[in-house]
């Protein structure tokens, strides 16, 4: 085998290796993208002591914890802080019927079936994979939530490991 | 970093929606089967349709028709907005410019007016075109492809009342078919393959018996327990020859019957059929059904012979709750068409009928609505009756608009929308009152209110009545729409018979030419926008396994004999008409007989059904207001062309590998394992698998199953199953996890069928999972062989290792498919993966759905039953012949079933050790000599053993 193809097998070898680890170590701890509205969880379930499902409000009975519709916004807002110009764009957006866009942040691959409803009720709590999100005034990802780190807590916590418990 | 993606939450939140979590909603299908229907929705889009479990025709099971019907809601090639030809260019208009310029046409044309439907039933359907026709002084007429004007005519003519009768099939222990095909394509088909099936599940040592003399392989024919081929029309002879034997053992009544023996030899049956045949159905009076075929002689015989036999007001109820679900007829369509001719109608408004298409050519549709001064279409699409038009309005599918349903006179549900409509369109139904309003015509246009208001005010006045009811009409309403139905049928009674002359039956057509014609529908294809659905029509023939196409079926000795094979195409000339069509070598279909179905060869229908196949209506003729459909000579003649067929079943015959197990009822009421094959003791290199919690397991009864496809439909729409196209299922490489295999089994030319739907068998010893180079495709806690797609890198190792042939492989992007073109992706279940190219799919027993019936069960904190849900195809097989659950909880019932004698697994001798168990196809009918299932030691088949040495 000539050494030019031997180098070749190396490269590729290497390359492989090398994106193999970068995917077992990749990604999207720490994304903080920027909001339309700048929201500050920290001034919500921080300071003002909101409880997580009162605007979370499905996270116990559905697979998503789903961000609130804006009419849940406004049960506050049609009377608190109605002057600060952030609330006065979402009560425009309100009344106007066009919806906010926000950045998602935790996202999973379309494969993964993750339910919020089954961890809630297990007794895990936000904090446990969303961090400390009373302190946080933009929020960013806590942890990896890449597949070795759902694996890592169902080891550890006696969670289901077959592979059809997230993919189906 | 990773692409951005938005959260976009509602402004109000509807208060029953919550996201990730379905909501379902009962209504009744739009068609004319009128089945009751549950529509699950995700998020306000409709993603399943699945029977009503309450509902008395649907008992929670949909055809496989119904089960696709939700591809048509989202068929990108609807009408998207109302639209006027001028010039012979459509032009965009408004729907108020629409209004006010048909309002004026309509006060101009008064009384010069016709609105032309398919059938139509429903209290609030039928009064608001009555009502539309009253205040115009308009003319009302009904037409549908397939009219069932033959049984209504001859309903008339033996009891009197133009009602067809309604069948009871979950009463009926034998069943005597003339060439009529109630399981396929019977007018109320499903309720029928539901009741029919009940009766199909051995208990107590008895099974229903389905006898059928006919001219070809329909859906009926082939599960027939007993089949006596006839060429087109003897069956009325046969039927005739019954009745003369039924009134030597005393049948009451005297009735002239015209003498037609010696049949026997002359049809070419063993001697002595016709008595045992009319022993049995006497035996089983009052709990049998006769049907005929799509003639007045087979209908008028069906009549006299169900009289004889004490079935009328037991088994066929026409005057306790009959069917409305035909109302079609030619005569109607004809008068139509003299009316226009003469000059006397001037505006033309058409909805849910397509006699442009299902009319022959010769009938003239398109020069007699050239007549009219203005046609309105309201239909979904501009098909070839839309095209006749002049203002395209589109019309509602039925999950977007409100509506309801009788298809049994006291059967009420009401149509509920499920979606907000996709396109700028509106009921036909509103634009009828629309129309009378903005005229401001006496009577319909004074009311006040759209559809909606009007199906209410409807069924308070029609349905509601205060003296049945203990609620007031608003919870009557509203436990309407929860329930999905409101139920009520009285009792039949017996009818009067009024000895109709059936001295001139015309019996044998003897057309006198070589080869005759035989046109017959489809199973699921239908003249309206069906034929555009690309899931419906790769779904292969139940019977043919040909999909894509519509085909000359042929028996072997005929093709033989004209030098055709499978593929060739050829011209079918009959009645001056001609269509280009491939045959198709039928084994079990009569000779000299030609086979066409309806349904294909669509001109405007939409993108994808467009010129596929040829049209047979266009061979028919018209007499005595009806189609004939059978016994015309018919000229075929090649055209060199061939092509291979879209055939998915590859092989037809076992050739006496252990895959069916047969056996005559005769002979299983001896030994239970009549059929079975002898096994031996089996060893395994490997470690058991070693179940803690639950094992899922499925048998699947062949008896009871009659290859409907329903299965396969179900699990398309449940589990994301892309469509392929007609060139890759020629290369075999359809996708569908659950299929059925149709083998033959027997004389060649008169073949017994067997159906067995083939899925994953979730083996224990699972030959994939052996190979897989990558660990894709492990086996769960649960018994279950999971493919995870994520880790697939598409070696297709598992598939070649697979005894089953069950494993699909993305051979090319089909996730672009589904996402384009608009809307199509709306219908993906957001709970299944959409599978990439270069991945391996297969079935995985709905682990959604066990993983729903799992969370369900730990809401109320108990283990999960067989109970907590089903998988598709279980939940929607029309006659049960499939059965999930729990093999580790031994009371569970497919442990119990697992036990059974005729349980067995496809072939066991390679020791995969599957999940799915067979039970062994029985057939109702003596044994014969020639049964190759008899005679072998073990009650085995000699043949089909290991010779000596073995081969494992």
């Amino acid at each position: 085998m000539s050494r030019k193809v031997l180098g070749l097998l190396y490269t590729v070898a290497f390359l492989v290796f090398g994106y193999n680890l970068f995917m077992w170590s990749w990604s999207n701890q720490g994304y903080a993208p920027t909001q339309p509205i700048p929201f500050s969880h920290k001034i919500h379930a921080g300071d003002n002591h909101i409880p997580c499902m009162y605007c979370h409000s499905s996270v116990e009975n559905s697979r998503h914890a789903t961000v609130p519709a804006l009419n849940v916004c406004m049960n506050c807002h049609s009377v608190v802080a109605v002057n600060k110009p952030n609330i006065i764009k979402l009560t425009e957006a309100y009344n106007s019927g066009k919806p906010i866009e926000w950045q998602r942040i935790h996202a999973l691959p379309d494969h993964a079936f993750f339910s919020h409803q089954w961890h809630i009720r297990k007794g895990f709590q936000c904090v446990d994979c969303h961090g400390p999100v009373e302190t946080m005034d933009k929020v960013y990802q806590y942890r990896k939530l890449n597949m070795g780190d759902c694996l890592q807590c169902h080891r550890d916590n006696g969670g289901p490991t077959d592979c059809n418990a997230c993919h189906q | 970093m990773r692409p951005a993606q938005k959260i976009i939450p509602y402004i109000n939140q509807p208060e029953e929606i919550m996201l990730g979590v379905p909501n379902y909603y009962a209504s009744a299908a739009g068609g004319s089967q009128g089945n009751g229907v549950l529509i699950k929705t995700r998020e306000g889009r409709p993603i399943k349709l699945e029977g009503n479990p309450q509902h008395p025709l649907s008992k929670g099971k949909l055809d496989a028709r119904g089960q696709y019907e939700i591809f048509n809601l989202y068929d990108p090639d609807r009408l998207t907005g109302p639209l006027k030809m001028v010039g012979g260019q459509p032009s965009v208009l408004s729907w108020g410019t629409a209004d006010t310029e048909i309002a004026e046409k309509l006060k101009a044309a008064r009384g010069r007016i016709a609105v032309l439907t398919g059938t139509v039933h429903g209290p609030a359907r039928n009064k608001v075109i009555a009502d539309f026709c009253q205040s115009f002084e308009a003319f009302h007429y009904s037409y549908d492809g397939w009219t069932h004007h033959a049984a209504r005519k001859a309903q008339e003519m033996s009891y009197g009342g133009t009602s067809l009768p309604s069948y009871h099939f979950d009463k009926a222990e034998y069943i005597l078919c003339l060439e009529a095909d109630p399981l396929g394509t019977g007018y109320s088909s499903l309720e029928w393959m539901a009741g029919f099936g009940q009766n199909r599940h051995v208990k107590n040592n008895k099974m229903s018996k389905l006898v059928s003399a006919d001219c070809g392989t329909t859906v009926t024919a082939s599960n027939a327990d007993e089949r006596f081929r006839m060429k087109p029309g003897m069956s009325v002879q046969f039927g005739l020859a019954i009745a003369d034997a039924l009134q030597g053992r005393g049948a009451p009544g005297k009735h002239f019957i015209p003498r037609v023996s010696p049949f026997e030899s002359e049809a070419g049956l063993k001697p002595g059929s016709i008595d045992r045949i009319a022993t049995e159905l006497w035996a089983a009076r009052g709990k049998s059904i006769v049907m005929g075929g799509d003639t007045l002689d087979h209908q008028l015989v069906a009549c006299l012979l169900n009289e004889m036999l004490g079935n009328e007001g037991v088994t066929v109820d026409g005057n306790g709750a009959p069917s409305n679900q035909a109302y079609g007829s030619v005569v109607g369509m004809q008068d139509l068409m003299n009316r226009l001719n003469n000059g006397q109608i001037d505006v033309v408004i058409t909805f849910g009928t397509n006699p442009a298409y299902s009319l022959p050519e010769s009938a003239g549709v398109a020069a007699a609505f050239g007549k009219a001064s203005t046609v309105i279409h309201l239909g979904d699409r501009a098909d070839e009756t839309g095209r006749l038009a002049m203002y395209l309005l589109p019309g509602q599918h039925w999950l977007e608009s409100w509506g309801d349903a009788e298809p049994q006179v006291g059967l009420y549900s009401v149509i509920q929308p499920s979606v907000m409509p996709l396109w700028d369109s509106r009921a036909a139904e509103e634009s009828l009152i629309k129309f009378a309003q903005v005229a401001g015509v006496s009577g319909l246009g004074t009311f006040v209110g759209g559809w909606h208001e009007y199906v209410m005010e409807t069924w308070r006045t029609n349905v509601y009545k205060s003296d049945v009811f203990a609620a007031d009409f608003t919870s009557f309403w509203n436990s309407a729409l929860r329930d999905g139905f409101v139920d009520l049928r009285v009792a039949p009674t017996p009818r009067t018979y009024l000895s109709p002359d059936l001295a001139n039956l015309s019996t044998l057509r003897n057309s006198g030419g070589d080869l005759q014609l035989v046109v017959v529908p489809s199973p699921h294809v239908t003249e309206d926008g069906n034929a555009n659905n690309a899931w419906l029509l790769e779904l292969p023939h139940p019977v043919g396994r040909v999909s894509w196409t519509n085909y000359a079926n042929l028996a072997p000795k005929t093709a033989s004999k004209l030098g055709l094979r499978d593929g060739d195409y050829i011209k079918v000339t009959a009645n001056g008409a001609t269509i280009e069509v491939p045959v198709h070598v039928q084994p079990g279909d009569v000779e000299d007989v030609v086979t066409i179905e309806t349904g294909w060869g669509r001109k405007h229908v939409g993108r994808v059904g467009d010129n596929v196949g040829g049209n047979a209506f266009a061979l028919c003729a018209i007499e005595n207001g009806m189609l004939r459909t059978m016994g015309d000579p018919v000229s075929i003649e090649k055209t060199g062309r061939w092509e291979e067929l879209p055939d998915v079943q590859g092989h037809n015959y076992t050739e006496g590998r252990p895959i069916v197990a047969e056996a005559a009822f005769e002979e299983y009421l001896k030994n239970p394992e009549a059929g079975k094959w002898h096994e031996h003791e089996l060893v395994s290199l490997w470690p058991e698998h070693e179940y803690k919690g639950n094992k899922w397991g499925m048998v699947i009864d062949q008896t009871a199953c009659i290859g409907c496809n329903a299965c396969m439909a179900a699990c398309s729409v449940e589990n994301n199953i892309p469509v392929v196209g007609v060139g890759q299922i020629r290369l075999g490489r359809e996708m569908h996890w659950i299929r059925i295999d149709r083998y033959y089994s027997g004389d060649e030319h008169e073949p017994e069928f067997t159906y067995q739907p083939m899925l994953c068998q979730h083996c224990d010893n699972a030959p994939c999972e052996t190979v897989c180079p990558v660990v894709a495709t492990v086996h769960s806690e649960e018994g279950l062989n999971m493919q995870i797609y994520n880790r697939c890198v598409g070696t297709r190792y598992c598939s070649n290792n697979c005894p089953y042939k069950v494993r699909r492989f993305n051979w090319h992007e089909y996730t672009f498919a589904a996402y384009e073109p608009h809307p199509l992706q709306l219908v993906l279940n957001p709970e299944v993966t959409v599978r990439e190219k270069g991945i391996m799919e297969k079935c995985t027993f709905c682990q959604q759905r066990i993983r729903e019936g799992k969370e369900k069960a730990k809401e109320m904190n108990r283990p999960i039953t067989d109970a907590d849900f089903k998988t598709a195809c279980q939940q929607t097989c029309p006659t049960d012949a499939i059965s999930f659950g729990n093999t580790n909880n031994p009371d569970s019932q497919v442990s119990q079933m697992k036990k059974d004698p005729r349980a067995y697994n496809v072939i066991a001798e390679v020791n995969t050790r599957p999940a799915v168990t067979y039970f062994t196809k029985l057939r109702n009918r003596p044994t014969r000599d020639t049964d190759p299932y008899l005679g072998g030691h073990d009650a085995g088949v000699g043949e089909m053993q290991p010779k000596e040495g073995g081969h494992h």
